[in-house]
């Protein structure tokens, strides 16, 4: 049964990542991008991480992905548009992709014994990852707010408006 | 642990991060002053900038003999994080006054109350990357400064060129940090630990069975963000383009600066986590992972790419660019050497590195905001018109071929004698270190070729000056760079005594 569940997840995620790649209409792109991001949130949830899979959909899904709907539906024009997707050094990036594939497929073969950590019964992570965020992880944690912090004064100084025209 | 010994245990984490705590504090400081100063003052917010800079400094000099790991293990404080923290906040000081000098950041009423608060959570990231003992702290620390350095780039909004590299510096940036994060995860994967100590006590277990191919792939993907940081080939295509379009500050700072701390956390990384027993002079590494191979490969690719493609730059922000990446290859010779001495001639070429190649970046910024160019040939003649500012821009070429006399030649001659005392395995090494000087000569001699020996276009052209403050501040970089060629004995110390305390 999980392995069945296990591999519909996989081909969904998959299958819809391929198509936001080589879709030419971004619209169709930015819709199979959404298929994927439930797809890996299921794989979260089968790991029993129910915080991150539910993090998984409120922030990509609700957020990132509704975020880039509005944007290209508001975009006048590029709904017609069909994308310019030319590949360019076709071979050389064939290449790279092919031995970072292979490294890749060798290491999850070649290792066998991932460390794991399976404990007795299954509980929500939920709290094990407050308290971790407020104990062990508070730099962290404390670090990524000032991260946030200097994007969006970031994003507010480079989205703002200004009166001078922009010079070629 | 019970809640009153969690307050305990943070509070005095916090009191040994006096230093970081003071720049976060001060960025929030700088942001809050920011709403309420009027537009027609707001230059005064670098006051306060340079005000945090300076407390930053005096807290750092109360932390010389501290050794500690804090916040459960994330940050080791201990002299070598010291002695780079020191380098960043120096750095953005030094940076922070050129960019009051720069003619294209104050232009068009710009704003910089934004710039400052960027610089100021930059230089808190690389204070954190500098101490970082954890994977996690790690990746946090290193996207802090990467993040800002996107913003600082892309800072001059109505210019084309900014944008674009600003754009092209974020594409590069967010790859690499997805390689990075992707070595991680599987090194958390065999090793079941975040933690750098940890994971070099699992690595050490003889009944561990890992996967050496595994274990190269995870720490080759690490590499690349790490690579990135310090702009070695082939993580190194973003530098050009993001040096030619940021504002010269800005380029200056990113050359230097994220550079160091790309080196700290990659030898604290390295010697940490691939530590096997410590010898006499030095350490060996585990057998588990032949890193230093590696690494070797990197550094001479880095360096010859590096100067083979600066013989070709026609734009002297460009060139410098690349001038850049072929000294991340000399430095990166100092971490795989595995000896004290490799380490401390590395921390003395960064150190040294930085008052160089700030000064040739503030020199090429006070003579391309006069010329409205920085392409070679407007600059023909130039030296003629400006001898104030070309001499001392031959002072920094000079020290940046390594020419006796200058600190170029001391912090190469030190890092070349450190990697021949460990013996005739590392001769090929430094002998391609030599040819590659050896070309490097011909680049940066041309810069002085143009500015002396060229007969400028127009023979009438005006006499090209800079204000007071300006040649002050250049003698700040020039006046160190001559002086630290001949007494360069303290520094050197300085930088060894930091060696011997790096903790885990």
């Amino acid at each position: 049964m999980e392995v069945a569940i296990f591999w519909l997840l996989a081909v969904i995620i998959i299958a819809s990542a391929a198509a936001t790649v080589f879709s030419k209409n971004i619209i169709y792109s930015a819709f199979s991008l959404l298929f994927s991001f439930l797809g890996v949130a299921g794989i979260y949830a089968m790991l029993s991480a129910d915080f991150l899979a539910v993090t998984q959909i409120m922030v990509y899904v609700g957020g990132i992905l509704t975020l880039i709907l509005f944007g290209v539906m508001l975009t006048n024009r590029i709904t017609m548009m069909s994308l310019k997707t030319d590949v360019f050094n076709f071979i050389p990036g064939l290449t790279i992709a092919a031995v970072m594939l292979a490294g890749l497929l060798y290491v999850i073969w070649v290792t066998g014994t991932w460390a794991s950590d399976s404990p007795a019964a299954w509980d929500t992570t939920v709290e094990t990852i407050g308290t971790l965020t407020i104990t062990r992880f508070l730099l962290p944690f404390e670090v990524v707010a000032i991260l946030l912090l200097i994007a969006v004064v970031g994003a507010s100084f480079i989205a703002r408006k200004d009166k001078q025209k922009i010079q070629s | 642990m019970n809640l009153d010994a969690l307050i305990t245990y943070t509070l005095t984490s916090t009191a040994l991060l006096q230093p970081e705590l003071l720049v976060a504090v001060g960025l929030m400081l700088i942001l809050v002053t920011d709403l309420f100063l009027k537009k027609t003052v707001q230059k005064w917010i670098s006051v306060l900038f340079f005000l945090v800079m300076g407390l930053a400094l005096i807290s750092l000099s109360r932390q010389s003999e501290v050794q500690a790991q804090v916040f459960s293990g994330m940050i080791s404080i201990d002299g070598y994080s010291v002695f780079f923290k020191y380098l960043f906040v120096v750095s953005a000081l030094l940076a922070g006054v050129m960019s009051l000098f720069s003619e294209e950041l104050n232009q068009n009423r710009r704003r910089l109350g934004e710039y400052f608060i960027v610089m100021t959570g930059m230089v808190l990231g690389m204070m954190l990357m500098a101490g970082a003992a954890n994977l996690l702290m790690m990746f946090v620390a290193i996207e802090l400064v990467s993040l800002s350095s996107y913003i600082l780039v892309s800072y001059l909004k109505d210019d084309k060129i900014s944008n674009e590299s600003g754009v092209k510096y974020i594409i590069y940036g967010s790859f690499s940090s997805g390689l990075m994060i992707y070595g991680i995860s599987l090194i958390y994967g065999i090793t079941g630990t975040l933690s750098l100590s940890e994971m070099n006590a699992v690595l050490q277990n003889p009944a561990a069975t890992i996967d050496p191919v595994t274990l190269t792939i995870a720490v080759l993907l690490v590499l690349g963000g790490l690579g990135y940081k310090v702009a070695a080939a082939p993580f190194h295509f973003w530098a050009p383009d993001a040096y030619q379009g940021a504002p010269t500050p800005v380029a200056a700072f990113l050359s230097v600066a994220p550079k160091a701390a790309g080196f700290a956390m990659m030898l604290r990384f390295f010697k940490t986590v691939f530590f096997g027993s410590a010898t006499q002079d030095g350490y060996v590494p585990l057998a588990s992972l032949d890193w230093v191979s590696i690494l070797a490969v990197i550094s001479v690719l880095t360096m010859t790419i590096g100067n083979v493609t600066a013989l070709w730059q026609q734009n002297v922000k460009r060139m410098l660019a690349y001038s850049s990446i072929a000294h991340a290859g000399y430095i990166l010779m100092g971490v795989l050497l595995l000896s004290d001495s490799g380490i401390a001639a590395m921390m003395f070429y960064l150190a040294y590195y930085l008052i160089m190649n700030l000064g040739a970046f503030y020199v090429t910024m006070l003579l391309g905001d006069r010329v409205q160019s920085y392409e070679l040939d407007d600059w023909r003649g130039l030296g003629f018109r400006a001898p104030v500012l070309a001499v001392p821009m031959v002072i920094f070429l000079a020290s940046l071929i390594g020419i006796p006399g200058t600190v170029g030649f001391t912090g190469k001659f030190l890092l070349f004698v450190a990697v021949l005392q460990q013996g005739s395995l590392y001769f090929w090494l430094a002998l391609i270190a030599v040819a590659n000087s050896v070309v490097s000569a011909f680049y940066y001699f041309k810069v002085a070729k143009i500015l002396f020996l060229k007969k400028s276009a127009d023979p009438h052209a005006e006499p090209v000056t800079a204000p007071v403050p300006a040649v002050v501040l250049l003698f700040v970089f020039a006046v160190p760079t001559i002086v630290l060629g001949i007494w360069w004995s303290p520094l050197y110390n300085w930088a060894m005594a930091s060696v011997r305390m790096i903790t885990g």
